[in-house]
């Protein structure tokens, strides 16, 4: 089962290189969202690096930090087209494979997300091996991709909801707000209210981009206690998903299809 | 059925498309990336036809032999690559906003009808925007409604609708502000016998009361020998046959049917000459010239201890698979 | 007697819009709600920012929160219609529904199916916008309230013509998602920011790539705020005039063309 899961696995990171092949103007959308996003924060933090002192950060520091978040920032919109299967019924053709609706998602999420962005991936850690050190680049590389598998999870488990919620715009733009704003794209986590940081620090959102993005700029050195913390919220949102798997079904079939 | 005026006049009209290539060559493949490669691909070629008040015609051909693309053009879509379209007296693509006013047009796979609400309200707007007064417009659904037997289902979102009670709300829709011409692109795909015969039955109805002339593109050779007074078969964007059926059934239909039920012995070096269309267990289809019939009834008489015996004319769908498998054989 | 019969069609489409949405309950009370916290969430999140800050470029926060509401209600009253999904009915073919039909197609792409949802939203900026005026207690004069308001409606149709232009040239290249996005990207990123924290020279190149971008999204609430002289407004206003009479009148004519080229795919 494992060796067909990952030879499936594979063959979808494949399938999703030669998708992005037959339409590679997706792509450059995906730069143009990054280049156009970039350059009003880039502005924007420059004069607030340059107007105080009490951030945490400097001027270059909190724009490296923007740099990697925002160019490696994901979110359920890359994923959208498979959020509607359950409510048409095609989740059907999933049900019939050999493997878990959690391992067949989880695995065709990853690689959508993956392909998308390992341009940018690519390019910021060609850059960064030039600012910040090659250590600091390709650790914050690895552990941006600990962060996507457990960024696909949590995605696993809110398409799994989608048995019950019949594909809410509402709910998933909440979800992909909540995203920018707790894995810390949107403001370092460390320059909200004490009370709110905290908070957010607890959660998995941060290990996405915060985490990853202060790896890159050397101000977290990566420790087994920090891995054991993706391997624990990864294993979280597993079962959780899991358990959604379930009675998911259970809840369809009711419905008769 | 025909009255004589000319409705539609299509003369020597041909049709093509810009459709991607691949490219062979490095440089073109990068090129490509920025501007798809396109080549020419002719669908219709130097067609002509006129229609007249009430006819009802079927416009067969296989998938990819212009069905689709004529309507269009008929329809105001786009014009012609070349040739003359009158349709009512005008030029339909040139003067497309008073054209349809006149026609009314239904696509197999395209809706109407908003999906998520009651089709009453679709039908409403679609009665705005030709400018029916409400009260009549109103007066008008019910009456189609009660008629195709979906007057319940007036207040049903469309999504919740079978795909036959979808497609009698669709000729409603279309049929609402009397149109002159109806051109219907395979009204009836996917839906079961029953609908099917009870949409062929209203079409006739409208077709019966009002004059109204039916453009009709299907697959269905039974919605073809049921309704249509007039067949045009397309081949590859070319006309092989324009005329009624009957002319057709005298053209192609120079042979018989003949079905028989057996016993299991027989002489089997009997049938050599005679030709075989289907064979199963205990039941043979031959197809017999009508020139040879007698013989052939003689020798199968003779070589089989028959139980049952039919003779038929062959099908429609037997004479289209011909005309599309030999291609035409002029008279 | 024309323009009765639109009006009618207008309302007819609406009440389906309408309705359309209210069958769809739950996602449009979410919307709604998800909107309301996502503006409460910018609040929050310029506020800590002006935290750290007191002024930005001369702007303070309630000045920067009146910016984005107002740059908000112009760019969703445009996503009220729909004009933007048109390169969707080009290549999926839905284009011909709307051909087959008696009026005007463009008007028909446009008000055919409205986003009730977008007219929400817009009613929900407008309302911060009177919030954020009051709360922050900002200065308005009547002239340059009564300009830049002008400028604003002006300039709207500056702002959206590159999507018009983009979504008609789905007639002749069919996928033009790309353009769209790019042009999209551009606008969404650089609304919520007033144009002065940028150089020159990213100035000078949104205003050339858009007009709209420094005639809508930054003059008006500059000219309203008192950031800008007056003056300077009723200049915008005549280039808007001019702007949109060349643009509106390409536009029709290109899209004239583009529906002779349309090939009806699908």
């Amino acid at each position: 089962m494992a060796m067909y899961q990952s030879k499936y696995f594979f063959k979808l990171l494949e399938f999703q290189w030669e998708r992005t092949k037959a339409y590679p103007i997706r792509l450059i959308i995906s730069l143009s969202w990054v280049i156009f996003g970039f350059i009003p924060q880039f502005f924007f933090w420059y004069i607030i690096a340059q107007s105080t002192n009490t951030l945490p950060y400097t001027t270059k520091e909190i724009i490296l930090y923007f740099l990697f978040s925002m160019g490696l920032f994901y979110n359920l919109n890359q994923i959208n087209q498979y959020f509607n299967t359950i409510a048409r019924g095609e989740v059907v053709t999933s049900v019939i494979k050999p493997m878990s609706l959690t391992a067949n998602y989880f695995s065709i999420f990853f690689s959508t997300i993956f392909i998308n962005k390992l341009p940018n991936l690519i390019i910021i850690t060609i850059i960064g091996c030039f600012i910040v050190g090659i250590t600091s680049s390709i650790l914050a590389a690895i552990f941006f991709l600990f962060g996507l598998i457990l960024g696909c999870t949590f995605f696993v488990c809110f398409f799994l909801l989608m048995f019950w919620m019949r594909n809410n715009w509402g709910v998933k733009w909440g979800i992909d707000i909540l995203i920018l704003f707790a894995s810390g794209t949107w403001i370092p986590l460390d320059i909200l209210p004490k009370f709110w940081g905290g908070l957010l620090l607890n959660l998995p959102f941060q290990l996405m981009f915060y985490t990853p993005a202060k790896i890159f700029l050397g101000q977290i050195t990566p420790t087994f206690w920090l891995i054991l913390q993706y391997v624990f919220w990864i294993i979280i949102l597993y079962i959780i998903a899991r358990i959604l798997e379930y009675y998911g079904l259970k809840y369809y079939e009711q419905l008769g299809g | 059925m025909s009255d004589k005026i000319k409705v539609i006049s299509v003369k020597n009209i041909s049709k093509s498309f810009r459709v991607p290539k691949k490219p062979k060559s490095t440089l073109k493949k990068i090129a490509n990336l920025f501007v798809k490669a396109k080549k020419k691909k002719q669908i219709i070629k130097d067609l002509s036809f006129d229609i007249y008040k009430g006819d009802i015609v079927g416009y067969i051909g296989e998938n990819g032999s212009g069905k689709s693309t004529t309507i269009k053009m008929l329809t105001g879509i786009y014009p012609p690559s070349s040739g003359k379209i009158t349709c009512l007296g005008k030029n339909p693509f040139e003067q497309r906003i008073d054209y349809v006013k006149d026609i009314g047009v239904v696509f197999g796979n395209k809706s109407l009808l908003n999906q998520d609400i009651a089709p009453i309200y679709s039908i409403e707007l679609q009665a705005a925007i030709y400018d029916i007064p409400e009260k009549l417009a109103k007066k008008k659904i019910n009456q189609f409604a009660k008629k195709l037997q979906v007057e319940k289902l007036l207040k049903t979102p469309v999504r919740k609708l079978s795909l036959g009670e979808r497609m009698k709300f669709e000729i409603i829709a279309s049929l609402l502000h009397n149109p002159k011409i109806i051109f219907l692109d395979e009204p009836t795909i996917g839906l079961d016998v029953i609908a099917r015969e009870r949409m062929i039955q209203f079409l006739k109805t409208v077709n019966e009361k009002e004059k109204t002339t039916i453009f009709l593109t299907t697959h269905n050779m039974d919605d073809i020998e049921e309704i249509c007074n007039k067949i045009i078969i397309l081949d590859y964007g070319k006309k092989v046959y324009d005329g009624n059926l009957k002319e057709l059934k005298e053209i192609y239909a120079n042979w018989k049917r003949i079905t028989i039920v057996y016993n299991e012995k027989y002489n089997p070096f009997c049938d050599r000459d005679l030709e075989i269309i289907e064979k199963t267990d205990n039941v043979i289809v031959f197809k017999a010239p009508n020139k040879k019939l007698e013989e052939y009834l003689n020798k199968i008489t003779n070589c089989f201890e028959i139980i049952d015996l039919k003779i038929e004319e062959p099908t429609l769908k037997e004479i289209v698979k011909r005309i599309y498998a030999d291609g035409y054989v002029p008279k | 007697m024309q323009s009765e019969q639109y009006w009618r069609v207008f309302k007819k489409s609406l009440k389906a819009s309408f309705l359309t949405a209210l069958e769809y309950r739950a996602d449009f009370y979410s919307s709604i709600i998800i909107q309301i916290i996502y503006f409460i969430i910018q609040f929050l999140f310029f506020s800590i920012i002006f935290s750290h800050i007191t002024i930005l470029k001369g702007w303070g926060l309630g000045d920067l929160l009146f910016l984005i509401f107002l740059n908000d209600v112009g760019l969703t009253l445009f996503e009220v219609t729909g004009i933007r999904g048109m390169y969707y009915l080009v290549i999926t073919g839905q284009l011909n529904t709307k051909l087959v039909k008696p009026k005007d197609t463009f008007f028909l792409i446009a008000l055919e199916e409205l986003s009730i949802n977008s007219i929400f939203f817009a009613i929900c900026d407008i309302i911060l916008l009177f919030f954020v005026a009051t709360y922050f207690s900002l200065s308005m004069s009547f002239l340059p309230f009564i300009v830049g308001l002008i400028l604003y409606v002006i300039s709207l149709p500056l702002l959206v013509l590159p999507i018009m232009f983009i979504e008609t040239l789905s007639f002749f290249w069919g996928e033009t998602e790309g353009l769209l996005g790019i042009y999209h990207s551009m606008i969404f990123s650089i609304k919520e920011y007033p144009l002065s924290i940028f150089n020159k020279f990213f100035i000078i190149l949104f205003s050339i790539l858009s007009p709209g971008i420094l005639l809508h999204l930054f003059l008006p609430a500059a000219i309203i705020l008192g950031k800008i002289d007056p003056v300077w407004g009723l200049w915008g206003i005549l280039a808007s005039i001019a702007f949109d009479i060349i643009g509106i009148y390409l536009f029709y004519k290109f899209f004239k063309y583009g529906l002779k080229k349309y090939e009806g795919y699908g």
